[in-house]
């Protein structure tokens, strides 16, 4: 390798670019050649100096902190952007309804159906009814259900177990048209033994219990109201 | 799509993703050169880069990925607001900086060392032209490869070499230059003469070949 070619080659070698052979023959003359082995040097020097001293650059906390929180409060495009399409969607629950005459003490169950709805972090089985009904099967004390039939725009993506105050639950995980829906079921206990649908809004989000072969269920989602007022038999509604 | 989804990418871009943020910072400060700006551009480059995550493909460099996400960003606010700077306005401020025919000192080297301070650097940076700054950025700071600069610059790789090329020796000339421990006029260096001695001046453009055109 010549000098001339060495000079031309500095910046391929610098920045680690070069074929390795390329790099033998330019070490080669490196070795031989003190002139360019300097001039080599000191672009090294040189490069690693702006490295240090522009690489303690660092972002401010008040963006890391920002960036951070703006993370963590982010949700998925297409929650709310869908909206329009989910007001189309008509959910199709299981018929069943009872009377239920003293709602409000469903309130405390439903806070519960509703924190767990915002704390799924991921289920605990992930798969298709098949997969989840013998998961749950044995570690519930109650008859597995299924909560929602199978429907256009509803999928079912998994399950984890919960509790409800004190009493063993399952959140059912669906994907509505792209919008998060839990459904929340548990025994009942006696005392609040549903009588009538009832359908609200807490924290933004509809919230609908309602009974099932026995069980009390509660769906969570943010679809609008409207939506999921659909579900409920035209006689049970308010 | 089931919040779990998110929890889990974020959980992922946390840990892949955010490390760079302070890459993305001076990324961001070598194009804007203003800090209010950078942080703008690097709070709105992150929340893209996280609603795109998905089609971030592990194995790819993160860091060079993000810098793409954020130069879009860049670049369409500059077209928004009317303040794109082209290459020719880029070429033009070199022709004002006539940084061609500059000289630098080699040598004593550890004087450059010792007075170069970030801001002294970034002093310098400043009156690069944008091209010649980014290039330099990536290559000497971020330590991109060739192919992921010519990716975040949108250009082919003979024009990212010539502008490191180039961006180097403009950076350690105008720097040679504000710490006054420059000069003299600028000799063709004799390459029959390899034994200069220290207190040389050596070209600044080393070749003019092809390859480095832009
Ligand atoms: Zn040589």
């Amino acid at each position: 390798m010549t000098c001339e070619e060495a000079i031309r080659y500095e910046d391929l070698y610098l920045d680690g670019e070069m074929a390795p052979e390329e790099r033998l023959r330019m070490e080669a003359h490196l070795a031989a050649c003190p002139s360019c082995r300097i001039q080599v040097t000191e672009w090294i020097r040189f490069r690693t100096l702006v490295r240090q001293r522009l690489g303690e650059v660092r972002a401010p906390s008040s963006l890391r902190e920002s960036v951070v929180h703006r993370l963590r409060t982010h949700r998925a495009p297409g929650w709310r952007g869908t909206l329009a399409l989910a007001a189309s969607l008509v959910l199709v629950l299981p018929l069943g309804w009872v009377l239920w005459p003293r709602p409000d003490d469903l309130k405390p169950l439903e806070d519960h159906a509703v924190a767990a709805h915002l704390a799924v972090s991921g289920p605990e089985v992930q798969g298709d009814r098949a997969t989840v009904v013998s998961f749950l099967q044995g570690r519930v004390p109650f008859p597995v259900r299924i909560p929602l039939p199978d429907q256009p725009g509803v999928r079912l993506l998994g399950a984890r177990i919960a509790r409800v105050g004190t009493r063993p639950a399952v959140v059912y995980l669906y994907d509505a048209s792209g919008h998060p829906l839990s459904v929340t079921q548990y025994a009942p206990d006696g005392e609040d033994l549903p009588r009538s649908a009832r359908i609200g809004q807490r924290d933004g989000l509809t919230v609908v219990t309602y009974p099932a072969e026995g069980l009390v269920q509660t769906v969570v989602g943010d679809l609008p109201e409207s939506t999921v007022t659909g579900i409920v038999p035209a006689s049970w509604r308010p | 799509m089931w919040p779990f989804h998110d929890a889990d990418r974020r959980r992922r871009f946390e840990r892949e993703a955010l490390p760079h943020l302070d890459a993305c910072y001076r990324f961001a400060l070598a194009l804007t050169r203003d800090a209010a700006e950078a942080d703008d551009l690097v709070q709105e480059t992150m929340l893209r880069a996280f609603r795109a995550f998905d089609s971030y493909t592990e194995g790819t460099r993160c860091k060079a990925w993000l810098f793409r996400i954020l130069k879009n960003v860049f670049l369409n606010r500059r077209r928004t607001d009317g303040r794109e700077v082209d290459l020719e306005e880029s070429l033009g401020a070199i022709q004002e900086l006539g940084w061609e025919d500059r000289p630098f000192y080699r040598s004593p080297e550890d004087a450059v060392l010792l007075a170069a301070t970030r801001d002294r650097i970034e002093e310098a940076l400043g009156r690069m032209p944008r091209d010649f700054r980014e290039a330099v950025v990536l290559a000497d700071v971020e330590g991109l490869s060739y192919q992921e600069i010519a990716e975040v610059m949108g250009t082919p790789i003979g024009t990212v070499m010539s502008r490191i090329h180039r961006g180097r020796r403009m950076l350690r000339s105008l720097l040679g230059e504000s710490l006054g421990i420059l000069q003299e006029t600028l000799q063709e260096r004799p390459h029959e003469a390899p034994n200069r001695g220290p207190g040389q001046v050596i070209p600044l453009v080393a070749t003019r070949e092809g390859r480095h055109d832009l």
